[in-house]
């Protein structure tokens, strides 16, 4: 396995799953290394498209793990920390962070699986590979989609509302 | 006429529609179906692009030598050259110690046979009583000429740029020799137990305390000194800078001491 190609391929995907998922970075990218880590220690071998469903599985369920702990729960309810760029406008930032707010409070009204079928979709996977990540059955994945994005684009009009 | 169902028409948005000939066909002929079908793609559209709203900036080079210092960072009794573009899988921890090891003293003997050889001009400055080039820049209390026996290291055959070395763990007060050096090789020597990595264009080293030697060919570019996270030094075609706290500096060789000693 090239470790090059294969970390290019599967670390930003990953860790932007990771951060979408947890709304941290510093987990994001713990997460998303432990999993490559794992990934090139185990010898995980096979096409590319199998090495990133492995990859996203073994972060899905790291995060899981993570999360039972409480505290680490509490951080994830905070608001998103990410640095804006030094460059930015004081009124974009804002704008931006606002935006980030209501967008992780969204995704915080999910549940956890509703929230990773979610956010694997929106990674490109199909449905078998969302199912196989998750943990459900794949003809389970059409109707928890449904819902996870009818719950998701509802929270969000909501807020737009409320704003 | 009975319509698809939302799961059924994400199915079919969501580019399964093989899995649902049936359906497709459905909606072919549907106009309520497709109106429906129409607003999902809509709604993916907004999630999608609020999704994206969260998205920050990782740090790729950071994160990807983090990860190559835990894949090659395995149990070993010596310095461990880690090549993991050609790594087998079976060869780990202190077999790839020990065969790292034989392979790089073998190599730079080998070199250091040649006439005109960097290893074997190194290997001289290294067992050389007399004062040689580095030993001029010395900062003070520091012995620049570590023992052959106390030092290892790794090179890197380069054919053009970029290059990027990367330290980590150098201790506070802790100095890095670099050197600009004739030829295509990039080198990087520390006390043995640290440890090597090496892939296209890039070396790292996670260095336990001792001098610090980096060979950088003198015609390469661009290329930069990563230590601890911090650029250190980088040079482009556009020029040579060194935000690093060089304690020396002179036309073939800087001297960088880490903060904090």
């Amino acid at each position: 396995m090239d470790f090059d190609a294969t970390f290019d391929e599967l670390y930003p995907p990953l860790v932007r799953y990771c951060h979408r998922l947890t709304g941290d970075s510093d987990v994001a990218e713990d997460v998303a290394q432990e999993a490559l880590v794992r990934l090139f220690t185990h010898e995980v071998d096979g096409p590319t498209p199998a090495l990133r469903v492995w990859a996203f599985k073994t972060a899905t369920h790291l995060v899981r793990d993570r999360y039972r702990v409480e505290e680490n729960r509490k951080r994830l309810l905070q608001a998103n920390p990410v640095s804006p760029t030094p460059t930015e406008r004081p009124d974009r930032r804002l704008e931006r962070k606002e935006e980030r707010e209501r967008v992780r409070s969204a995704l915080e009204a999910l549940s956890p699986r509703d929230r990773e079928i979610l956010l694997m979709r929106y990674e490109g996977f199909s449905y078998k590979d969302v199912a196989e990540a998750v943990g459900v059955a794949s003809t389970s994945v059409g109707t928890l989609l449904a819902r996870a994005e009818r719950r998701l684009a509802s929270a969000l009009a909501d807020m737009e509302t409320v704003a | 006429m009975t319509h698809l169902d939302e799961a059924r028409l994400l199915t079919l948005r969501d580019g399964h529609p093989e899995t649902d000939p049936a359906g497709e066909a459905h909606v072919a002929e549907c106009g309520p179906c497709q109106v429906v079908l129409e607003r999902l793609r809509g709604r993916a559209a907004s999630i999608a692009g609020a999704l994206a709203s969260l998205d920050a900036s990782h740090d790729l080079e950071a994160a990807r030598a983090q990860v190559l210092q835990r894949v090659g960072g395995g149990p070993s009794e010596a310095t461990e050259v880690t090549p993991l573009r050609r790594r087998r899988p079976r060869l780990w921890g202190a077999e790839l110690g020990r065969a790292a090891g034989i392979i790089l003293v073998t190599a730079t003997a080998a070199a250091a046979a040649l006439p005109g050889s960097p290893v074997r001009r190194w290997v001289q400055d290294l067992v050389s009583s007399e004062p040689g080039p580095a030993e001029a820049v010395s900062a003070p209390g520091t012995s620049l000429a570590p023992s052959a026996r106390e030092t290892t290291g790794v090179r890197l055959p380069l054919s053009s740029g970029p290059l990027r070395v990367t330290l980590l763990d150098v201790g506070a007060g802790g100095e890095i020799h670099v050197r600009w050096v004739p030829g295509a090789e990039a080198a990087v020597f520390a006390p043995v137990g640290s440890r090597f990595a090496s892939g296209e264009n890039r070396i790292q080293a996670t260095v336990v305390p001792g001098p610090i030697r980096v060979e950088l060919p003198d015609n390469l570019v661009p290329v930069s000194l990563e230590v601890n996270g911090r650029i250190y030094l980088s040079k482009t075609s556009q020029g040579l800078e060194i935000p690093g706290p060089a304690a020396e500096r002179q036309a073939e060789e800087i001297v960088f001491q880490v903060p904090g000693g």
